[in-house]
């Protein structure tokens, strides 16, 4: 009897912890999406933020984000699955394995600030990048790599031995093996976590501060330029991003409105991590059914 | 084989060449995938060294008192400052949260895995899965608009507080530990728990006498990864914490984090100052604790049984 | 890995085993070590050119180790070690001065589970032709010529476009022998092609390799003892790590001198 009861005390204790979180984090998103997708319009996505009157847009801050996810992605997406083929491929076991494994655990867990102060003391000042684009994403490269390096190697470790066999039967050099069967062969799950990652990478704010800077000058699209200092695609001049943007509103804003821009921009921030996170589950769900579709 | 057959055989199309293209094409692979590695490596003693230098010259050029550093509360951005306040802060934070976050999200990976299975497949993990996802700006901007003025209206203080730092980074880590937690509890083979319903145990009994012994290491790997997280937060924290350079009183008073005053304090020191060099030896903390998490991870998972 | 330097000195070949011609791979004194697990043991034996060589015996006995060490294909275990030689051309094939990659050209390998290229079929057999550096133009003959000696074109001819997996298991194994077939080997190392088919493709697949040994020298693993009396010339059985016995199939069968041979192909144990 005695044990019953303990059963059903304990079943309901963890149906409220699931009820808990969940309840909890469906609030917190619903939330913020009800709260701000309702300040959220064409003329908040399309015009320029202002420091002290009403109305400012999201236009610049949400273009450097994606600016600056592009080039973080395009340092360390190569170097990342370089990394990964190393580990999974050609790291033999020993010495300079447990190097590199143990470097990508430290990296993986940088506290995201300490990465942007590193990014300030070598990009920023000691490479004279100065606040810029490219010191945000080379700071978030150091803050990514070690999740491209781990997707990399999970991915080409799932691949069944006998296709690598299979090339290195026919004569062929391990490493073009490596280019034309075993990268083919990972680049659905490399690119899951590529578009995970991509959310991260989007999300991230602490590493901004000192690196791509809190300020962002009014971008001219007309200009094209990447050397003219208002055009988007300049890489030397500082980017406020997105995440940046909602924390500097809130803590130092001093426009009427601005609950409602770091709402506005919270949910468009949300509204494009959970793009990444969805679009990346729905690759990974269709490489699945694929590989247990076809036996 | 004989010396003439060996000279002989050196023109063997079977021997390697210096010049083949084969030996070349895996000399380019090693190369380009070699570099990638040493990259890595180093950026890491970089990022080590970089910090270590720049943290330690603190104690070794500008004279400060290790023991005083650490112990003292006092922080005016001289040399007689301490970091005790906010080295506090941040255990009182990490350990809070996680006392808050433990029990609910191994509650809540229990519960997908062994309670409501194909629900917890369906729905919670792909929720949990996109929660990780959430930047941690969008957690402190829920803090600032909707927990600071609950604990405000309805528990006193300003709102800003350690509670609601630790409710924020709580709410923040519950779904890193409850992903972890639930793949180590569905990595316990099968027949473990078979055995122990086939007793005649209940649910209560596989869960409390099997499932979590089994999958202890792994469950408190889980919380120290939570704990880490927490340790490294820093705009959530900060937006919340209030940000006042003592030791709170109690749970509902202002306070800091060694996180959320470099943030704060880092843009308004002069490089090369001694309240700018302080500052990058609380960089220097947040990093040896990092190691430190590694190593406790390491430790913990290396007693795992699964 | 670890070559012993001195085997270099010559050995007298033992090639007394009722074998009258000069063997294409003549294996002498062969050891493979994982680690500190001695798989195969100083095995001695020739290979005759234009002839199918069985090697049977219980699983874990070394065979599929000993075949797999004749192309090399065991450097890819990193605690995998050789000693001895495998004689081809007056090379010691086990040399660290082999290019392996010529090597596994030359002395091509079908594996147990029938792996093609998750690609359409013509490019599984263009795959190698392509790193090799044949000319486009050149490529239709040689993947046509090679799917006919593998006896599939009639069946593939149509659908060289589609995907090397929509193929039976059956039609894939002998995608995987054309593929090897079209950069023109001398020996085909067979691991146990048919383990993975059905009676009807496995009855294709010997009838393929029975047709084929008019051309390559073919060495086979095989648990099936009937499969190696029906295509093989010479049997190898294979215990423990060691040669049991080597010799011509029919007297190996009929005749073995062997106790253990006797007492395995007449299925005491297995």
């Amino acid at each position: 009897m005695n044990r019953r009861i303990t059963n059903k005390l304990a079943t309901i204790v963890f149906v409220l912890c699931a009820a808990i979180m969940s309840i909890t984090l469906v609030y917190l998103l619903g939330y913020i999406l009800t709260s701000g997708l309702s300040y959220v319009d064409m003329d908040f996505l399309t015009s320029n933020s202002s420091s002290f009157q009403e109305g400012g847009g999201i236009k610049n801050q949400l273009w450097n984000s994606f600016y600056i996810l592009v080039v973080t992605m395009i340092f360390s997406v190569p170097l990342g699955v370089l990394g990964g083929i190393y580990l999974a491929e050609y790291a033999k076991p020993g010495k300079l394995t447990n190097v590199i494994r143990t470097s990508v655990e430290v990296l993986s867990s940088l506290p995201s600030i300490v990465v942007g102060m590193f990014g300030l003391l070598v990009f920023v000042q000691y490479a004279g990048l100065g606040y810029s684009i490219i010191a945000g994403a080379l700071a978030l490269t150091v803050f990514n790599l070690p999740i491209i390096v781990r997707v990399t190697e999970d991915s080409l470790r799932a691949i069944p031995v006998k296709q690598k066999n299979a090339s290195l039967a026919l004569g062929i050099t391990h490493w073009h093996t490596v280019k034309t069967v075993l990268v083919p062969a990972a680049f659905p799950g490399i690119l899951t976590g590529v578009l995970l990652s991509a959310g991260r990478v989007f999300g991230e704010a602490a590493a901004l501060l000192f690196t791509a800077g809190l300020s962002t000058r009014n971008l001219d699209f007309g200009t094209w330029d990447p050397f003219d200092s208002t055009s988007p695609l300049n890489p030397f001049r500082s980017a406020e991003t997105l995440s940046v943007h909602i924390w500097k509103v809130n803590s130092q804003g001093i426009m009427p409105d601005l609950d409602a821009i770091a709402n506005g921009s919270a949910a468009v921030l949300i509204i494009f991590v959970l793009i990444f996170n969805v679009t990346a589950r729905v690759i990974g769900n269709m490489i699945f059914n694929k590989i247990t579709g076809s036996k | 084989m004989s010396k003439a057959q060996n000279n002989e055989a050196v023109t063997h199309r079977l021997l390697k060449k210096n010049r083949s293209s084969a030996k070349r094409n895996e000399r380019t692979g090693k190369i380009i995938v070699f570099t990638s590695a040493a990259i890595i490596i180093a950026a890491t003693i970089a990022i080590t060294l970089f910090l270590g230098y720049k943290g330690l010259k603190t104690f070794f050029v500008f004279d400060i008192d290790i023991w005083n550093f650490l112990t003292s509360t006092t922080w005016d951005g001289t040399s007689e400052s301490g970091a005790f306040s906010f080295i506090f802060g941040s255990f009182a934070v990490t350990f809070l949260a996680a006392l808050f976050a433990a029990p609910i999200g191994i509650g809540s990976a229990i519960f997908m895995t062994e309670i409501a299975k194909k629900w917890g497949q369906k729905v919670l993990q792909p929720v949990i899965e996109i929660l990780v996802g959430i930047p941690s700006v969008v957690y402190g901007l829920i803090g600032v608009t909707v927990i600071v003025p609950l604990i405000r209206n309805h528990i006193g203080g300003l709102g800003f507080s350690l509670l609601a730092g630790m409710i924020v980074v709580g709410v923040m880590i519950l779904p890193t530990i409850t992903s972890i937690s639930a793949d180590a509890i569905k990595a316990i083979p099968i027949d473990i728990k078979d055995a122990a319903y086939g007793l005649g145990a209940t649910r209560w009994q596989t869960i409390y006498k099997v499932i979590i012994p089994a999958a202890l290491p792994s469950l408190m790997t889980a919380i120290v990864f939570g704990m880490a997280r927490a340790f490294g937060e820093a705009l959530a924290i900060q937006m919340v914490i209030g940000n006042v350079k003592g030791l709170p009183d109690s749970i509902t008073d202002q306070a800091a984090t060694l996180t959320s005053i470099i943030t704060l304090d880092m843009p308004h020191t002069t490089y090369g100052s001694v309240h700018n060099s302080l500052l990058w030896s609380l960089g220097l903390i947040l990093l040896v604790m990092s190691y430190v998490f590694i190593i406790i991870i390491r430790v913990v998972s290396s007693r795992r049984k699964i | 890995m670890d070559m012993v330097e001195n085997n270099m000195k010559t050995k007298p070949l033992d090639k007394s085993k009722e074998i009258n011609s000069v063997p294409l791979l003549q294996l002498d004194e062969l050891s493979v070590y994982y680690g500190e697990n001695h798989a195969v043991k100083n095995v001695s034996m020739p290979i005759e050119e234009n002839k199918v060589t069985a090697f049977i015996g219980p699983s874990g006995c070394g065979k599929s180790t000993l075949l797999r060490t004749i192309n090399r294909m065991n450097d890819q275990i990193s605690i995998a070690r050789y000693e001895g030689n495998i004689e081809y051309e007056g090379l010691n094939l086990l040399e660290k001065n082999i290019d392996v990659v010529a090597l596994r050209k030359e002395i091509g390998m079908v594996f147990q589970e029938p792996n093609p290229f998750p690609k359409p079929i013509k490019e599984n057999i263009t795959h190698a032709l392509k790193f090799m550096g044949m000319k486009k133009k050149d490529m239709e003959e040689v993947v046509e010529n090679s799917l006919k000696q593998a006896a599939i074109w009639d069946e593939v001819k149509d659908r060289l476009k589609s995907s090397a997996l929509s193929l039976s298991g059956g039609q894939q194994q002998r995608l995987c022998i054309a593929r090897a077939l079209a950069l023109k080997p001398r020996v085909l190392l067979l691991d146990e092609p048919t383990s993975a088919l059905d009676p009807i493709s496995s009855a294709k697949v010997e009838d393929l390799i029975i047709e084929l040994k008019k051309h390559y020298t073919i060495v086979i693993v095989t648990h099936n003892m009937e499969q190696a009396a029906r295509i093989s010339d010479n049997t190898a059985f294979m215990y423990n790590g060691d040669l049991v016995e080597f010799g011509n199939t029919s007297q190996l069968f009929t005749n073995p001198k062997e106790k253990r041979t006797e007492d395995y192909i007449s299925g005491k144990f297995s």
